[in-house]
């Protein structure tokens, strides 16, 4: 918000740069002769004509006036009579020349010519076409024609006799009479105040005589091309007649008839117009001209001209407003002076400058400002004079005047006072610029051509000619401005210099930089050894030489190879026994293992002298066996020098022997799981292993399993075989890639991976032994359980008629003592039945450590009968025997005990039937015939 | 004064009493001029316009019935007078006389700042269009009333009042340099 306020406030400001004072009442008053005069032709409509408006009525008259007026012209032109009576009011004015026009182009250009008589005013203004205007108003004055002084004044006619009338003219250019300036034609029109013939005539006369004194006064052609009457825009454009438009010549022209302005001859050039102007003089005192001057010297020797130069300026009573010198690189210089001298010696200071040297270009022109001078001065005293007149009557006003008035003629009086103290201060501006002339003066040495060159050359040892390029450039008087030593990847040199040495050692400088070695390139420009010989300052300019000194480049040896060793740990003492040899040394080692798989790269460093030897080492086998190498550059001759020095390297890559990694899977057998799994991890233990995965499944009456993934250092693998041997029974095993030979380094601590299957098989026995005495069994076992450490779980008696008893036994023995136990039970009696699992390898393994064995036992003792007859005729006999008898005691049972029964039951049987039929006697159903069956029914239906 | 105007217009118009004109045309020459000048940015030109304002004037007083002040009928002439001298006038105008101060004339140029200032401002019050022009002379040069200035214009207020913030805006975007260098300042 306040920045908008703030860029109106500033518009506002930069519009009122635009409001201006008051035009000059001169220039207004010249604008109303116009209208006064063209009012003539435009009546003002009465209030009927302004509803019905009749033009041409009104104009015809006017239009049939301009067109006389015209043909009276031409007439009187023709005769052209020398002493006609004086003419009244008629200002020729010259086209403007573009040096007396004031600087200001906007600003309204005119000036009093006659400010005395009061009434007599002159204004001429510059039209936008080049052309002027001016109009006079002017009594009892006398016109006088001047051609204008030298800075360019205005010609025309200054003067006049008497009369009353006005007259304008449109251009008047005059016949070429200084080629400065371009006047050529003279074009005017003029118009007469009224109408009437009488007038016109009359102003013919004025016109002729007018031309008439101008040739007096001017000796040269003058010529006038157009006559227009000067009728207002409107009035000529509505007029009918087109004879007032025709431009023609209105008066012949007085030497070259016909002849156009620009073909006007320039006769009589003036031989001084500065003395022209000063005897043509109808402006009073000196002109007011402001000298300018644009000078441009080539001079030989910059500083003496400038000394010159200063001595001059002092010499004219001048001084420097500005001054700016510049000395360049090639030795030359140059300045420009802005030159200030008092109007009176403004020439011949130019004259003496112009003498120093070679003038490349020159411009010198005057501006008159006579008129603008004048005009300020004539402003300036015109309001002093009002200024008096204030004072005065601010003095009456003060004796009897109202406060409001006197404070009234106070403000005009100050804005007076302020008026001409800008004017004055204007005017001193003014002073200042004709009383000083200005010279732009600008000194230049012709410029020279400086050497210069560019080498690049091959040496053998570019330090040693670097060595050499100081006492070189002193022997030359010259210097080393820059020097920049390279080293180069293959140990060579390159040198950079930048040498200076005077103009005239350059010769010299390029025979001993040509000398240092092969020349690979060179340039040279501008050397001139003629014109540096005849230039005298030459020894002073330094010219430039930039040598590039450059050793030979040579191949840097490099290579790679690749070997396989036994191990990487061999090779990498191999390798630091070699570089420990030639000196060189490890830049990089990088290792890598990846399985079975172990690679090494080596970066090895060794002055090139050794390279050679390096590469033969690791060709002979002395680190592995060589699978591929590439070598380049390698050095066949000795090398020496700094040369001999440059470290080369070489890429090596060692990769260990690949084996296969072994591997194992292997089932156990064993009496305990539990056990099994300590004795695997006692064994782990032992090999430095682990157990990577493990799972276990026991089932209900089933085998119970577990599977181990086992994994441990290659170099113990085969131990963790050996190992699984005492923990149960080994039922399979398949083992590949075991190493047979010890393996070594890193390969060793590779890490194998087996998987184990250890299956529960719990040893038991199912025994039946046939004893003669279940008693002394008994008790023989039970001491047998004792000392085998195991214990009862069970026992069942059972004893049968026939005299034979059994026992069943559920024992636990530990399957330490297992076998020995069956054996002992064995031994108690006869076995019949033997069914023993689990007394194998597992039952004296590691697993069985803890375990128990189950032992089913049947233990029975057969009958007497059986037990005596068995095998034998009269035991087979007797068996019958028994057998009978078994079947006779089975007979006479049934008949004894089962018949009876029998019996009675068909006793009670029969006695119930009866019961039965006895009563079905009562009611004879039976005795009733056939045929009387419905009475019966009938008897039943009552 | 304006009875006064109105009463010499009269007898311009009824007795072509000469006398009677000269007054207006003393009284209202600079207005006219200073109205001219703004629009044309020329003062030759402008002189022109005013002479032909004053002779159009002097042709057309019966019609003024001082129904408005002499002034503003005077410039509404003027106006037109302006308008009619064309923009192939206006332009001629600027082209050859609004063009900057030679600058190849060394010397010393004291004034040359401010005076290129000036017409730079000048040149961009000449680059708005006639109707935007018109109302900133009225407005801002001349400083008149905004209900006279719109009586010249034969507009209404309220149109004049949008012109002249279009032209203002206008001129603001033109002289932006010179603004913001002032507002530094």
């Amino acid at each position: 918000m306040h920045a908008r306020d703030e860029e109106d406030r500033r518009l506002d400001e930069l519009l009122g740069q635009l409001k201006e004072g008051p035009v000059s009442s001169e220039e207004l008053q010249g604008a109303w002769l116009a209208i006064e005069s063209g009012m003539k032709w435009r009546r003002p409509m009465n209030p009927i004509a302004a509803t019905h408006p009749r033009r041409f009525p009104r104009l015809v008259p006017a239009m049939a006036a301009a067109a006389v007026l015209m043909l009276a012209f031409v007439v009187g032109a023709a005769r052209a009579p020398v002493d006609g009576p004086g003419f009244g009011d008629l200002v020729l004015i010259s086209a403007q020349d573009k040096m007396a026009a004031p600087a200001d182009a906007g600003a309204p250009s005119g000036y009093v010519v006659n400010e005395k008589e009061g009434r007599d005013v002159f204004a001429a203004r510059r039209g936008r076409d080049g052309k002027n205007t001016a109009a006079l108003r002017t009594k009892g004055a006398k016109y006088e024609y001047s051609p204008g002084g030298s800075g360019g004044g205005r010609p025309g006619l200054y003067d006049a006799e008497k009369a009353n009338s006005v007259a304008w003219v449109d251009t008047v250019k005059l016949p070429a009479s200084d080629p400065s300036r371009d006047y050529k034609t003279i074009t005017f029109s003029a118009e007469a105040r009224d109408g009437t013939l009488a007038e016109i005539a009359e102003m013919k006369k004025k016109l002729s005589s007018t031309l008439a004194e101008m040739k007096k006064l001017n000796a040269e052609t003058l010529e006038v091309s157009q006559v227009k009457p000067r009728l207002s825009r409107n009035h000529a454009s509505a007029a009918p007649s087109p004879a007032p438009h025709v431009p023609k010549p209105v008066l012949p022209p007085v030497q070259r008839p016909g002849g156009r302005s620009k073909d006007s001859p320039k006769t009589d050039p003036p031989a001084d117009p500065a003395a022209k102007g000063k005897s043509a003089g109808p402006v009073r005192g000196a002109r007011k001209i402001i000298k300018t001057a644009t000078l441009a010297l080539e001079i030989p020797k910059f500083s003496e001209a400038s000394r010159r130069v200063d001595s001059l300026v002092a010499a004219h009573g001048g001084f420097y407003a500005d001054s700016k010198t510049t000395q360049n690189d090639d030795g030359t210089g140059n300045g420009y002076y802005v030159i200030r001298v008092p109007q009176a010696r403004f020439e011949s200071l130019y004259a003496e400058l112009k003498k120093l040297g070679r003038v490349k270009t020159e411009n010198a022109k005057g501006v008159d400002v006579t008129a603008q001078y004048t005009d300020m001065r004539a402003r300036i005293r015109n309001l002093e004079h009002i200024e008096k007149r204030l004072l005065a009557l601010l003095d009456e006003k003060k004796r009897k005047g109202k406060m409001s008035e006197i404070l009234e003629v106070e403000r005009e009086l100050g804005k007076r006072r302020e008026q001409i103290e800008r004017m004055q201060g204007q005017m001193r501006v003014l002073v200042d610029r004709i009383s000083l002339g200005t010279i732009h003066l600008t000194l230049s040495e012709p410029s020279r051509t400086v050497p210069g060159a560019s080498f690049t050359i091959e040496v053998k040892d570019a330090s040693a000619t670097d060595k050499a390029l100081d006492p070189l450039m002193a022997g030359l008087d010259g210097q080393v401005v820059s020097r920049r030593v390279t080293k180069r990847n293959d140990g060579t040199k390159q040198l950079d210099a930048n040498l200076k040495v005077p103009m005239t050692r350059f010769g010299d400088l390029l025979n001993a930089v040509k000398a240092m070695g092969r020349p690979d390139k060179e340039s040279v420009q501008g050397f001139n050894p003629a014109a540096i010989r005849s230039d005298p300052g030459a020894a002073d300019v330094m010219s430039t030489v930039r040598v590039v000194l450059f050793e030979p480049a040579r191949q840097k040896p490099g290579g790679t190879a690749n070997i396989e060793v036994r191990t990487l740990e061999g090779a990498a003492g191999a390798i630091g026994n070699l570089l420990k040899q030639l000196g060189g040394q490890l830049v990089s080692r990088n290792e890598q293992r990846n399985g079975s798989t172990a690679t090494a790269a080596y970066q090895l460093r060794v002055p090139r002298s050794k390279f050679a030897q390096l590469a033969a080492a690791i060709e002979a086998g002395m680190v592995g066996r060589l699978i591929n190498k590439r070598m380049t550059g390698v050095d066949v001759v000795d090398v020496d020098g700094p040369l001999a020095k440059v470290p080369c390297e070489l890429t090596l890559t060692v990769q260990e022997r690949q084996r296969q990694k072994p591997t194992a899977s292997a089932t156990l057998v064993a009496a305990d799981l539990a056990g099994a799994g300590k004795a695997i991890r006692d064994l782990l233990k032992t090999v430095d292993g682990q157990v990577t995965s493990h799972i276990e499944n026991r089932l209900p009456g089933g085998t119970s399993t577990a599977t181990y993934q086992l994994r441990c250092p290659r170099e113990r693998f085969e131990v963790l075989l050996a190992g699984l041997y005492p923990i149960g029974r080994l039922e399979n095993k398949s083992v590949s890639g075991l190493d047979l030979q010890n393996v070594e380094g890193a390969a060793a601590k590779v890490l194998c991976t087996m998987t184990l299957t250890v299956m529960e098989r719990v040893p038991g026995a199912n025994l039946r032994v046939e004893v003669s005495d279940i008693a002394e069994a008994r008790n023989s076992l039970e001491a047998l359980v004792k000392s085998a450490g195991g214990r009862t779980e069970r026992v069942d008696k059972t004893r049968r008629g026939d005299g034979s008893s059994e026992q069943l036994w559920l024992l636990r023995v530990p399957v330490t003592g297992f076998s020995e136990f069956v054996e002992a039970v064995e031994r108690t009696g006869q076995v019949k039945t033997h069914e023993v699992v689990g007394l194998g390898a597992e039952a004296r393994s590691l697993a069985a450590r803890n375990a128990y064995a189950r032992v089913r036992l049947v233990v029975y003792e057969p009958s007497p009968l059986t037990a005596a007859s068995e095998g034998t005729f009269t035991g087979t006999l007797s068996a019958a025997f028994k057998t009978l008898w078994w079947l006779l005691a089975v007979v006479l049972y049934g008949l004894i005990v089962v018949l009876p029964v029998i019996l009675i039951l068909a006793f009670v049987i029969k006695g119930l039937a009866w019961l039965l039929r006895g009563r079905r006697k009562v009611a004879p159903v039976a005795a009733v015939p056939a045929g009387d069956a419905p009475a019966v029914h009938e008897e039943h239906k009552d | 004064m304006n009875q006064a105007d109105a009463e010499l217009a009269r007898r311009w118009a009824e007795r072509g009493d000469r006398a009677a004109m000269k007054t207006l045309y003393d009284r209202h020459a600079q207005k006219v001029y200073a109205f001219a000048r703004g629009m044309t940015g020329n003062g030759e030109t402008a002189l022109e316009v005013v002479q032909e304002t004053f002779l159009r004037a002097a042709k057309a007083c019966g019609r003024f019935r001082g129904r408005s002040q002499f002034s503003t009928w005077l410039l509404s002439v003027a106006r037109s007078v302006v308008f009619d001298f064309g923009r192939s006038a206006a332009r001629r105008a600027r082209d050859a006389d609004l063009d900057p101060p030679a600058r190849n004339n060394p010397g010393p140029n004291e004034d040359l700042d401010s005076r290129e200032l000036t017409e730079s401002v000048r040149r961009a019050v000449m680059r708005l269009p006639d109707s935007e022009r018109a109302a900133v002379t009225l407005c801002e040069l001349q400083e008149l009333p905004l209900a006279e200035a719109a009586a010249v214009l034969g507009w209404k207020v309220g149109r004049l009042k949008s012109t002249l913030f279009r032209a203002r805006g206008r001129l603001k975007q033109e002289l932006a340099p010179y603004i913001t260098q002032g507002a530094r300042r």
